[in-house]
């Protein structure tokens, strides 16, 4: 019965969290009173909903009262924080540093990550634009995007793309070389999202001859001018025409896969001088074709009507690749850019989704390592306060206090090491940038909710941090922990243990990520290429005036004094990556058969120039192959084919007829991820054979660049000098696997150094709790080796055992990488020693430095207070 | 003379009306009938709070009853300090409309 009458047990419970202590039962009572006559006049529900209406009015007192007691002990807090940051200077620095160096690295590559994946997703409905590719091959032949508008009602738009090599354009007198020129249809703007700033984005390029410039192109060729309506002039390799501008975009990101500074209308070229119909038919693949498909409508499903729409075109050039197990099919855009390494002929260049991951995993475990080291050494350094918290119960502090207090402190803490890690940020994402290699840099404006997130991340971290002295120390008896003794009683920190074990798991299978990627790389670059790729410039052959002369050039250029030799051909021994059908007469039955194989035209002194080793038969001799058709082919070709000696041999190849007349040892003729393959070499300098490459002598070099640009000067006609080292050239083939190393060893290190520091403030708090127990030690007749013997011990097994879990996860993991490479080193045990070795000896110097002092102290100091 | 509020003011005549059994609820309830509002508890305790402080009244413990959960009633009472002052209160009050004719307020 009287229960029935009393207010509900929780709410009155709730309302008692909110009084004061002093007046609660004067307040209760009144409210109780006045619940029971409620709940006799108008019920139940309404009594219920009256009190919990006076418990929700309670609460703004509650808080003002909560802040009115925090303010004023704010000032103590403050100055106990600031002596106890002032007293442990180094570890707090260290503490705040560690903290902050892991945030910053985080974001620089948090930044990264998310500007990867973020690739393409500008477009609206990015996720129904896709682009044709023909088996390996991302082009295809100009009629295909024609026909996928005509055929296919589910094709919503379609444009072709076409990125010549660079050009020259000029406007009055101001003249650029370089600037991105593009060729596409007039549904561009259609297809993409490349807002306008001026003119109309349906019509801006249907006319011949019209160009839509970026509003850098704009300002850059006619500064504060009116763009539109003005006349560009450009000057390719083959012709020069005038274009008027019909429109200014927005600069395109970096962050979208089709760019370009200037889109010139496509139809231009049907309507060229220059035009071939040839490279216009179904059998020539050279233009990107990107469309999008209407809503609802699935790409596999377009996919399977690509054979059908070939079966209606007819044409011996169609014959020439229909071939079965090559195919035309859909790559999504947004795949493009991380996801699409297997295809050639890109657009722009691609980047992989593996290195992505791998930037991800390592930036997550290195803001591990950081918080799980803030936590720790937070903790540790809590420990020494217990006097404090003892004497601030005694003068009659309450418990939530104590919590706030040390919670406020952790996040103070917090927050400042937030602020360093941005600044540290942004002073390093330069050099990050430069690290990466991305083309735009990256800012950190560009992503506010990843830096707002990791703001929420610190906050938490410094919650955690704070969580030990704020809950656990705060509870003990205040008698009890003002005895000197009471340190003695913590108990050990097995997570703690395990989380220093993890840490240097990780430092060590970084350390040994770094080591077999500097090894693998160190190996492609002084590898037997099997040809030589020292002092040699590589200059382009720019426009029509330098093509027709370039036999002259050669002889001028070969004419000065550190030039040993000059070759022209249509690319590099190293990058030998067209291939080409060579026809050949079987022995056995005398049947003519294709063999498919790279190939490069050369003239008569590439051979030489790059040291290739002739091993059967003889090099091309001007005196001999004169006017004739004549080939060198490698050891694959010869192998694959048959011959044991093909030197005479007929061979033909595009319309030419003519003789095997030697053969060269195999070389690697692509990177290192490929093995060496089929290479034939045709004697044919004139047509395609666009790169010049100038052996120097040793001595001075910048004096004979300096020569040949003088040569160059003769012949350019405008286009500025242009080199560049085959070495170098030679490393740029690397450059992912670069970039990769060099990050690699950097966020090792950062990893090793921020391990080191959670060692040191865990060392430190063993080494502290066991000061009692070393001076006891000490008196009983322990030397002071003894003592730093048995202390370091105890860290250096958790570092051993971290070996020995790193070492197995390393082995597979840098294995998959290494397989990637078709040439590679065995990974040795040494690089996992020393890789131990490394994590062992920087941990064993960390905990030396403080388990040496308590070794060394004179015992009485720590005793005499028993 | 300290100033009182007028809720204060009120609180404090109410609790010289009630005489013995001046308490929170109790207090309420007679500030309804002369008033015709409910005034809130947060309000009468800020009041009786201030008057506390003040010294105008003070606060003793008084009987258990069934009806509170087996609570003390908090009983107060006026001091003699805030007589004085009610008398004062009273006093320029009643100075102040006496200058005022009737046919100013109609």
């Amino acid at each position: 019965m009287d229960k029935k009458l009393r207010p509900p047990r929780l709410l009155e419970w709730l309302l008692r969290r909110f009084l004061r202590t002093e007046d609660a039962f004067e307040k209760l009572g009144d409210f109780e009173e006045c619940y029971r006559e409620t709940l006799r006049e108008k019920g139940r529900l309404a009594a219920a909903a009256w009190y919990t209406g006076q418990i929700i009015r309670a609460i703004p007192a509650f808080i003002a009262d909560a802040y009115h007691g925090s303010t004023i002990m704010f000032k103590s807090y403050l100055t106990a924080a600031v002596r106890n940051l002032t007293r442990n200077r180094t570890y707090s620095l260290l503490n705040v540093l560690g903290l902050a160096v892991g945030i910053a690295a985080f974001l620089v590559i948090g930044l990264y990550v998310a500007h990867e994946l973020g690739h393409d997703r500008q477009h609206r409905h990015a996720e129904r634009i896709f682009k044709v590719i023909y088996a390996d091959q991302a082009v295809t032949p100009v009629p295909f995007a024609p026909a996928l508008m005509s055929e296919f009602p589910e094709v919503e738009t379609a444009t072709r793309l076409v990125r010549p090599s660079r050009n020259l354009v000029r406007h009055e007198n101001r003249s650029f070389f370089g600037d991105q020129w593009v060729w596409a249809d007039e549904c561009l703007f259609d297809v993409f999202t490349f807002p306008l700033a001026a003119g109309d984005s349906d019509t801006a390029l249907r006319d011949p001859n019209s160009v839509v410039i970026s509003e850098t192109m704009a300002r850059k060729y006619f500064g504060e001018e009116e763009p539109l309506g003005k006349i560009l002039h450009w000057t390719s390799d083959f012709q020069e025409a005038d274009f008027m501008v019909t429109g200014v975009m927005r600069d395109i990101p970096a962050s979208s896969h089709v760019r370009a500074d200037i889109f010139a209308s496509f139809c231009t070229l049907e309507k060229s001088p220059g035009y071939n119909p040839e490279d216009f038919n179904w059998g020539n693949f050279w233009v990107h074709t990107f469309f999008r498909l209407k809503e609802g409508h699935d790409p596999r499903a377009l996919e399977e009507k690509y054979p059908q729409l070939l079966a209606s075109r007819t044409g011996v050039e169609i014959d020439l690749w229909r071939d079965p197990e090559r195919k035309f099919a859909s790559r999504a855009l947004t795949d493009l850019h991380l996801r699409s390494t297997d295809l050639v002929f890109h657009f722009s260049g691609v980047s992989d989704i593996t290195y992505v991951y791998i930037f991800a995993a390592v930036a997550l475990i290195i803001l591990l390592i950081a918080g799980v080291n803030y936590v720790n050494l937070t903790t540790a350094l809590s420990i020494r306060r217990f006097h404090e918290i003892g004497m601030r119960k005694v003068m009659g502090a309450q418990r939530l206090q104590l919590i706030r207090q040390f919670l406020g402190e952790s996040l103070l803490l917090t927050v400042l090491a937030l602020a360093v890690a941005l600044s540290l940020a942004y002073v390093f994402l330069p050099f990050f940038n430069r690290l990466i290699q991305i083309e735009q840099g990256l800012d950190l404006s560009e992503n506010i909710p990843l830096v707002a997130s990791l703001l929420l991340v610190g906050q938490a971290v410094g919650l955690t941090a704070g969580v030990y002295p704020a809950f656990f120390m705060s509870g003990f008896a205040p008698g009890l922990t003002l005895k000197s003794a009471f340190s003695a009683r913590i108990k050990k920190g097995y997570l703690r243990n395990v989380l220093v074990i993890v840490q240097f798991a990780i430092s060590i299978f970084l350390i040994i990520g770094t080591l077999v990627t500097f090894s693998q790389l160190h190996f492609i670059r002084n590898m037997d290429l099997g040809y030589t790729k020292e002092r040699i410039a590589v200059i382009p052959i720019r426009g029509t005036a330098m093509r027709d002369a370039r036999q002259i050039m050669k002889q001028e250029l070969l004419q000065l004094a550190g030039v040993r030799g000059v070759c022209i051909s249509s690319t590099l021994p190293m990058e030998i990556d067209w291939h080409n059908s060579f026809y050949y007469r079987d022995k056995k039955d005398s049947a003519v058969k294709e063999i498919q194989s790279h190939y490069a035209r050369v003239d008569y002194d590439f051979i030489d120039l790059f040291e290739l080793e002739v091993i059967k038969g003889r090099n091309f001799q001007q005196e001999k192959d004169e006017g004739r058709a004549a080939f060198v082919i490698n050891e694959v070709v010869a192998r694959k084919i048959g011959w044991a000696d093909p030197v005479g041999e007929p061979f033909h190849n595009q319309g030419r007829t003519g003789t095997i007349v030697g053969m060269v040892r195999d070389f690697h003729n692509e990177n290192m991820h490929l093995p060496k393959s089929e290479v034939v070499l045709v004697l044919a300098p004139d047509k395609g054979a666009d790169i010049m490459s100038i052996k120097m002598d040793p001595g001075d070099i910048p004096g004979t660049v300096a020569a040949v640009e003088r040569v160059w000067g003769k012949y350019a006609a405008g286009y500025p000098f242009e080199y560049e080292f085959m070495d170098e050239r030679y490393d740029n083939l690397y450059k992912s696997e670069i970039s990769l190393g060099n990050a690699f060893q950097y966020f090792a290190i950062l990893a090793v150094f921020l391990c080191c520091l959670g060692l040191f403030g865990l060392a430190s708090f063993t080494v502290q709790q066991a000061t009692k127990e070393i001076a006891v030690r000490k008196v009983l007749g322990a030397s002071s080796g003894t003592l730093v013997r048995m202390l370091s011990w105890k860290f250096l097994k958790w570092v051993i055992i971290a070996n020995v879990i790193a070492w197995p996860v390393a082995w597979v993991v840098m294995d998959a990488w290494l397989r990637s490479f078709a040439y590679r080193i065995d990974m040795s045990w040494i690089l996992f020693g020393l890789a131990g070795a490394t994590a062992l000896v920087i941990a064993f110097l960390t905990v030396f430095t403080r388990t040496a002092r308590a070794a060394l102290a004179n015992p009485a100091d720590s005793l005499r207070y028993e | 003379m300290k100033l009182l509020s007028r809720s204060e003011e009120m609180v404090l005549i109410t609790i010289l009306k009630l005489k013995e059994d001046a308490y929170g609820v109790a207090i309420r309830k007679k500030l309804y009938e002369e008033t015709g509002t409910r005034w809130s508890f947060g309000s009468i305790y800020t009041a009786l709070n201030t008057l506390t402080r003040k010294r105008y009244a003070s606060k003793r413990m008084g009987e258990p009853t069934a009806e509170r959960g087996g609570r003390h009633k908090c009983i107060y009472e006026v001091t003699a300090e805030g007589k004085k002052a009610l008398r004062e209160i009273r006093k320029v009050q009643e100075s102040v409309w006496a200058d005022l004719p009737d046919v100013a307020l109609d």
